[in-house]
């Protein structure tokens, strides 16, 4: 009777242990092309609901960016949360951000992304318009989260 | 005596770890001016080696990537027929990460001369993100933008 109740037992064991790999197995590890893709998506939902604070925090601290508002190149996170929160009082709103032919490319600690921006804006008139562009963002892990260290927004070059 | 050794040993390391930074940026710096001058003197075997496999761009006049730099071969080899070209790089920022990833960013002008004698000039901002691979500086990705 005891062997049979120690079987039991070494079987209940196993059949969990099995359950309980089979679903770790079953978990999608996302890649680091999902992951600085949907943190993108994350940063654009940000800005959508006027949150700052929650699009400003994956900037790292000597982010760069080119960006269509201004000729050269805006330095330091610093500089580029003052203005885009300064930006923001008066911006209207994002009605959509989708990146289309989005590419990542992967070196160890670093992601790049370029996409061709499509976007939908209201003004605080009322009047809506299209936005393109095309936009290169370069992604590092650092302390196991991901940064932004430099973005290139360029206005599509058919806007012209 | 003892807080003197470490001190000295402290600040060796610091030097050390300033100088081991301080090389990536020359480094980097040394392969966009032989990569600028190979392509200048239109010595395309010597700028392709500056590229990793995989390398996209942006250009300046096209919005769609292009990929493994089939078009943007296409492009730089047809500079081959113009009678003079001439690109430039200036008020460059390097950033480095982990001593294995390098984001330039600029400014640059391109003059180039057509065999009938017209000359045409080009300007914008350029971002390039370069990595080590086997010890060696290439370029995977770049976007040229026109200046606003």
């Amino acid at each position: 009777m005891k062997t049979l109740k120690n079987i039991s037992f070494f079987l209940f064991v196993f059949l969990a242990l099995g359950f309980t790999s089979a679903l770790y197995a079953q978990t999608p590890v996302p890649s680091a092309e999902d992951e600085v893709i949907a943190l993108t998506y994350k940063i654009w939902k940000a800005e959508m609901n006027n949150d700052m604070v929650g699009m400003n925090k994956y900037l790292s601290d000597d982010y760069t960016e080119f960006n269509p508002t201004y000729s050269t190149r805006v330095d330091g996170k610093k500089l580029n949360v003052s203005l885009s929160e300064a930006i923001s009082m008066n911006s209207g709103m994002i009605l959509a951000a989708e990146m289309l032919n989005p590419n990542v490319q992967v070196y160890g600690d670093v992601a790049i992304l370029s996409y061709n921006y499509a976007g939908v804006n209201k003004d605080n008139e009322g009047k809506m318009t299209n936005n393109k562009a095309k936009s290169t963002r370069v992604y590092v892990k650092m302390n196991g989260e991901w940064k932004l260290v430099h973005a290139n927004f360029a206005l599509d070059p058919m806007e012209d | 005596m003892k807080n003197l050794k470490y001190i000295t040993i402290i600040i060796l390391l610091a030097v050390s770890a300033s100088r081991t930074f301080a090389g990536d940026k020359e480094d980097v710096q040394a392969v966009l001016d032989k990569s600028i001058e190979a392509f200048n003197k239109k010595d395309y075997k010597t700028y392709w080696s500056f590229f990793a496999d995989d390398n996209t761009e942006f250009p300046y006049v096209v919005s769609p990537l292009r990929h493994d730099a089939a078009g943007w071969k296409g492009f730089i080899e047809g500079t081959a027929t113009l009678a003079y070209v001439n690109y430039h790089q200036q008020d460059i920022q390097i950033q480095t990460y982990n001593g294995s990833t390098a984001v330039v960013t600029g400014y640059y002008t391109f003059t180039w001369m057509e065999k009938g004698g017209q000359m045409n000039y080009q300007s914008g901002r350029t971002s390039m993100v370069l990595v080590k691979q086997d010890g060696k500086w290439l370029t995977v990705h770049m976007h040229f933008s026109k200046m606003f």
